[in-house]
């Protein structure tokens, strides 16, 4: 072989794309579904929040429905609608700027919320699709710089709830339009989530990761049998 | 006559030089102008980064390094195999510039005012476009006719980033196929009206880097072909819809798998 091949080979290792492997993944997820089972069992679930029981019910589903657990732990609480506190999708489409749920980089607060919603609804009409191809590009183009400004002040706890968020509405959406983009997406972000996450004294919430990294997953499970 | 100015990323870059040998060799093409841009600014290389990540790097030992080497012991047309056949003359931009009498430019930047001043005092009627960045509108307004772009995909199926792959994703190895489309560069990503499509036939033994390497062959054949056409004023540009395609992005590994088994299953197919 030539010489130039064998650096070209060596240089082609030692760049190789490093990337979050599934076995990590899936290892993480268990993992937390672990310990979310314990509280379930235990009956801790009053320190969650309606939003959050409502994460943790998807979780359990999901990985249920993907195999990953063999039983679903009984919650001593009814099913409550998700995300009940947002009004009718309709509403976002007013609340954003020229219809544009994103301006020169700067998000309307909750869009995430509110375009979830769209597509559990089914309601995803010409405006909002404008509005995910919009936020798709952000994403791709911005990369780790993406989803960091918003119309109003927010926490950076708030940031990163709001960024799982989109993480979990570009899986839904990948799915739900069969388009591999929005997947491509989701991976990517949910991959710059996890550098955050573990960053020493990161102080992440993870209920809202996981609910996006579960997502993902079942997305990818999913659209890989289409 | 038609007047020409070469943008290239680099001054090295084969695909770029495989162009200006073809358009020297041109008797209805006057090469007026060659503008390269400098590999070495932090702008530029934050921005590569930025959108290619690790990938930069095996670019820069490819492209600046290794050059025609990078392609010893390949077995598919590429084109070090072309520059071969065409006889290409082992110089740079900079040096066939010189050696041409070509007036040469090195900008940090496309759009930046060295290149739009030098632009204009040359009033070329085409711009060849063969890499180097983001092109403003400020530039883009320049030539008489405007500026062309070969894109590694089909179009108006296929815009933006990795589209060879994104083709097989899309299980469309079999209808739409893997090619190249010669367009005009407007403000949009891979928007601009097209003036040709060429494609590939495919094999069962072919990968993404073996598909690749043959679209670069076919992405000069027709960036010259299209020029030669546009000198002899016998070729139209017709405008894109761009309902017809999507913009796909730099594909995450995972998804990468999952494209080479499809590639695979569609190829066996073929």
């Amino acid at each position: 072989m030539a010489k130039s091949q064998k650096f070209l080979g060596w240089i082609n290792v030692l760049f190789t794309e490093r990337y979050l492997s599934t076995e990590r993944v899936n290892c993480f997820i268990l993992k937390k579904c672990q310990h979310l089972s314990t509280f379930v069992k235990l009956r801790r679930l009053d320190r969650f929040s309606d939003l959050d029981l409502q994460n943790i019910l998807r979780i359990f589903d999901l990985t249920f429905q993907m195999g990953w657990i063999t039983q679903v732990p009984g919650f001593p609480f009814e099913m409550r609608e998700e995300y009940n506190s947002k009004s009718s999708n309709l509403d976002w489409q007013a609340a954003s700027m020229d219809g544009k749920l994103i301006h020169k980089g700067v998000l309307a607060s909750d869009s995430a919320a509110y375009l979830l919603k769209a597509v559990k609804d089914g309601q995803i009409n010409e405006l909002a699709e404008k509005n995910m191809e919009l936020l798709l590009r952000h994403v791709e183009v911005k990369r780790t710089q993406s989803l960091q400004k918003y119309e109003q002040e927010m926490s950076r706890v708030q940031i990163w709830k709001e960024k799982c968020n989109f993480a979990i509405l570009f899986s839904r959406y990948a799915y739900q339009k069969k388009d591999w983009r929005y997947l491509n997406a989701a991976l990517k972000l949910n991959e710059w989530l996890w550098k955050e996450y573990h960053r020493p004294f990161s102080n992440r919430p993870s209920l809202p990761y996981l609910t996006a990294l579960v997502e993902q997953e079942f997305t990818l499970k999913k659209m890989e049998q289409c | 006559m038609l007047k020409v100015v070469l943008f290239a990323p680099i001054r090295t870059s084969l695909y770029s030089r495989l162009i200006l040998h073809g358009l020297l060799h041109d008797e209805q093409v006057q090469v007026v102008g060659i503008v390269v841009r400098t590999p070495w600014n932090m702008q530029r290389i934050r921005s590569e980064f930025s959108r290619d990540g690790v990938r930069l790097a095996q670019k820069f030992v490819r492209k600046f390094l290794l050059r025609e080497k990078a392609f010893n012991n390949v077995k598919v047309d590429n084109l070090a195999s072309a520059a071969r056949r065409a006889a290409l003359p082992d110089a740079h931009l900079q040096q066939l510039a010189k050696q041409f009498a070509i007036p040469f430019r090195s900008v940090k930047d496309l759009s930046e005012e060295k290149c739009t001043e030098f632009l204009k005092e040359i009033t070329p009627d085409i711009i060849v476009f063969t890499g180097g960045g983001l092109v403003r509108q400020a530039v883009l307004d320049i030539p008489k006719l405007g500026v062309l772009n070969c894109h590694t995909g089909v179009l108006p199926p296929f815009r933006g980033m990795d589209v060879v792959e994104w083709t097989a994703m899309v299980n469309a190895v079999n209808n739409i196929g893997f090619g190249v489309t010669l367009h005009y560069m407007d403000k949009g990503v891979d928007t601009g009206e097209i003036l040709l499509v060429k494609k590939i036939e495919t094999d069962v033994s072919d990968t993404f880097i073996s598909i690749r390497m043959r679209l670069e062959v076919l992405m000069v054949n027709t960036m010259l072909e299209g020029v030669h056409a546009i000198a002899d004023n016998l070729i139209c540009s017709s405008p894109q819809n761009t309902q017809d395609g999507k913009q796909y992005f730099v594909m995450h590994p995972r998804i990468k798998c999952i494209a080479e088994q499809r590639l695979e299953k569609q190829l066996s197919r073929n």
